[in-house]
């Protein structure tokens, strides 16, 4: 199977990025369990940049493949010549990711009263 | 098999990217329970017991909303109209069963059905009822993984050209992360987020869809022009009774109806029995349980009726299909062909939600029948919790190949193993009531109703029409002609052996205050004070 060299390049990235960040979620899970405990990792600011950089990269991610998917030239015409295809999804997806949070803070008190198991 | 042919699907980077963004959401949601799904056996199994009932409603009509449903029911409004919409109205078990079984059954503490057996039946007969049920448990659940599956992956096909394998597979493993790593937590909280976006793109798809066909007024006017003004009747019949099996008759709706009703007293009349009673043994209390198994069936039937409605929609826009693979994509048709960009990804994660809410309770399930009743009642019933946690996740992880395995060779085995799902269901519809409302009936009927009814089911439904000494006949003659044949077996048997142990009769009932014909054992109860006059536990 011949591969497009852009193409190479773009995938070899990504799995540098992926092996990278498995490492760096056994690093952290490591820590986290033999020296601190979870909720003592992140300080509410980190916690906040963290949420804020994903949701900033969500946004770019959807307002990029919404130019890429629209014939209209420049962003604005692409959001405004497909405004459903961006809204209702987008209350769908607010709506998933809120729905996790408020379960996660339901049960939260049974999850952190969890006795480790080892 | 006549193969739906394929579509021409454009799928833009928006849509893909919203696809991506809700499968990510939905095994998170799945995922960040781990830490209570491994706590022990009850957490893996039923969250600890203590899930107040919207979760496990939700889950209700989560489960019973997967990707082969809407063709199902595509295909029956297509061809019958909305009489099509009694064939799914058995879901309405679930309102008499909240007030009826689901007590009962929450009352007794079993973790599973087959635990059940050993509580409401003693000595030998109950040992092999609580087997027999538990591996046939544990293989259905199999089947209907690998059945879902293949539906998908017929989906997969149909959209993309994907070969089937994809579609079985890829799917199906990203809903096993969250179910190994969480069990029946991460199933319960994932099925609520999943049931959400389902019913919301549902809706939005079926609204659509009426919409593009000029709505409800358009959609009965252009049905009466066309000559098909019939199928808005749901009571349209084609007669009180006859043989024809490509008839609706009145007698349908009767055993129809009778089966939605009725079939709530009882324990293991459906299929679904086996989903709710994991449910009603995760809801908190005896209320809680009632309200989830009322409150999903609800929502399910409400589902019903909004596809319904679509389905009307696609009939009048393609309304001279004939091929059931082409009709039964009706409603997919809908969304692919009809919405917009952005909308075609939604739609499919919408679809990616109905399939994982299905998958994951049916492998968490089948797993709770080999875990408890097959490894810790019979092989070690000494395990530590640890143990039974991990063995829970070996189970999981065996029935996901089996799915596989099975669903890669569903081509051929779907027409003898849906007849396997829902006509041996017919000889043993009425000794699951009985087995609930009459104390004398015992487990050596039970047993032998079950094994009476493989036989006899294979022999009305295949051999003897295949020999010529029967004829095929319709679904409604099928059912009654099977229930009456078994109990020729169940009956004898029943009276001809023991009552169940008296002790153990007057210690389930005690616990599990079951309604119907009990009263030797009700008196017995109050003799040894174990009840009070009033009905009330002393």
């Amino acid at each position: 199977m011949a591969i497009d060299p852009a193409a190479g390049k773009i995938l070899g990235m990504l799995m540098a990025y992926a092996v990278s960040s498995l490492g760096l979620l056994l690093a952290y899970y490591n820590y986290r369990k033999r020296i601190l405990k979870a909720e003592r990792t992140f300080s509410s600011v980190a916690v906040a940049v963290i949420v804020g950089v994903i949701t900033i990269a969500v946004i770019g991610t959807v307002l990029t493949a919404a130019v890429a998917s629209s014939d209209a030239d420049g962003l604005w015409p692409a959001i405004t010549s497909n405004i459903v295809g961006l809204a209702l999804p987008a209350f769908i997806v607010l709506v998933s990711v809120l729905l996790t949070w408020v379960l996660f803070r339901h049960f939260s008190r049974r999850i952190s009263g969890t006795k480790r198991s080892g | 098999m006549d193969q739906a042919p394929a579509i021409s699907v454009v799928f833009t980077p928006l849509d893909w990217v919203w696809v991506v963004l809700l499968i990510t959401a939905m095994i998170a949601c799945g995922v960040i329970f781990y830490r209570l799904g491994k706590r022990s056996e009850s957490d893996f199994f039923l969250a600890g017991r203590g899930l107040p009932w919207w979760l496990p409603a939700t889950s209700v009509y989560a489960t019973h909303t997967a990707t082969d449903t809407p063709m199902w029911i595509c295909g029956t409004i297509y061809k019958w109209g909305m009489r099509g919409i009694w064939f799914p109205f058995f879901t309405a078990w679930t309102a008499i069963s909240a007030f009826v079984s689901t007590r009962i059954f929450r009352r007794s503490l079993a973790m599973s059905q087959a635990e059940w057996q050993n509580l409401r039946y003693s000595g030998l007969g109950a040992e092999l009822l609580r087997g027999w049920l538990a591996g046939w448990q544990t293989f259905m659940n199999m089947f209907v993984l690998a059945w879902v599956s293949a539906a998908m992956g017929k989906i997969c096909t149909y959209l993309f050209g994907w070969p089937n394998w994809i579609g079985v597979v890829a799917f199906t493993s990203i809903c096993a992360v969250y179910v190994l790593v969480a069990g029946y937590w991460g199933v319960i909280m994932a099925d609520f987020q999943q049931g959400v976006i389902s019913f919301l793109v549902i809706t939005l798809v079926s609204v659509w869809g009426i919409s593009v066909a000029g709505g409800p007024s358009g959609i009965v006017s252009r049905l009466g022009e066309i000559g098909e003004g019939w199928r808005l009747n749901p009571f349209h019949f084609d007669g009180f009774w006859g043989l024809d099996p490509n008839l609706f008759y009145t007698a349908d709706f009767i055993t129809l109806l009778i089966m939605s009703t009725l079939g709530g007293i009882g324990m293991g009349n459906f299929i679904d029995w086996y989903p709710e009673a994991q449910r009603i043994q995760s809801a908190r209390t005896v209320r809680d349980a009632s309200y989830s198994i009322w409150a999903g069936g609800f929502v399910t039937l409400i589902r019903n009726s909004v596809w319904a409605v679509a389905i009307l929609a696609f009939f009048v826009m393609y309304p001279a299909l004939e091929s059931e693979a082409q009709y039964e994509m009706g409603w997919f048709r809908l969304g692919f062909e009809h919405l917009p960009a952005g909308m075609i990804g939604i739609f499919f994660a919408g679809i990616i939600a109905i399939h994982l809410s299905t998958i994951s309770t049916h492998l968490n399930l089948g797993a709770l029948y080999a875990t408890r009743d097959l490894y810790h009642h019979y092989i070690n019933p000494e395990a530590s919790e640890a143990k039974l946690v991990k063995v829970g996740r070996i189970n999981t992880l065996l029935l996901l190949l089996g799915s596989f395995l099975l669903g890669l060779t569903m081509q051929s085995i779907t027409s003898w193993l849906i007849f396997a799902l829902w006509l041996q269901a017919a000889g043993i519809w009425i000794p699951s009531l009985l087995q609930v409302i009459w104390w004398r009936f015992n487990s050596w009927a039970y047993l032998s109703s079950w094994i009476a009814n493989l036989v006899m089911s294979w022999l009305v439904v295949w051999v003897l029409p295949a020999l010529g000494i029967l004829p095929e006949l319709p679904n409604w003659l099928n059912f009654w002609l099977l229930a009456a044949l078994v109990s020729l077996v169940y009956l004898p048997v029943c009276f001809l052996t023991k009552a169940d142990d008296r002790e153990h009769l007057v210690r389930y009932y005690v616990q599990a205050r079951p309604l119907g014909f009990w009263g030797p054992i009700r008196s017995e109860a109050e003799k040894r004070g174990l009840l009070t006059t009033q009905g009330g536990v002393s």
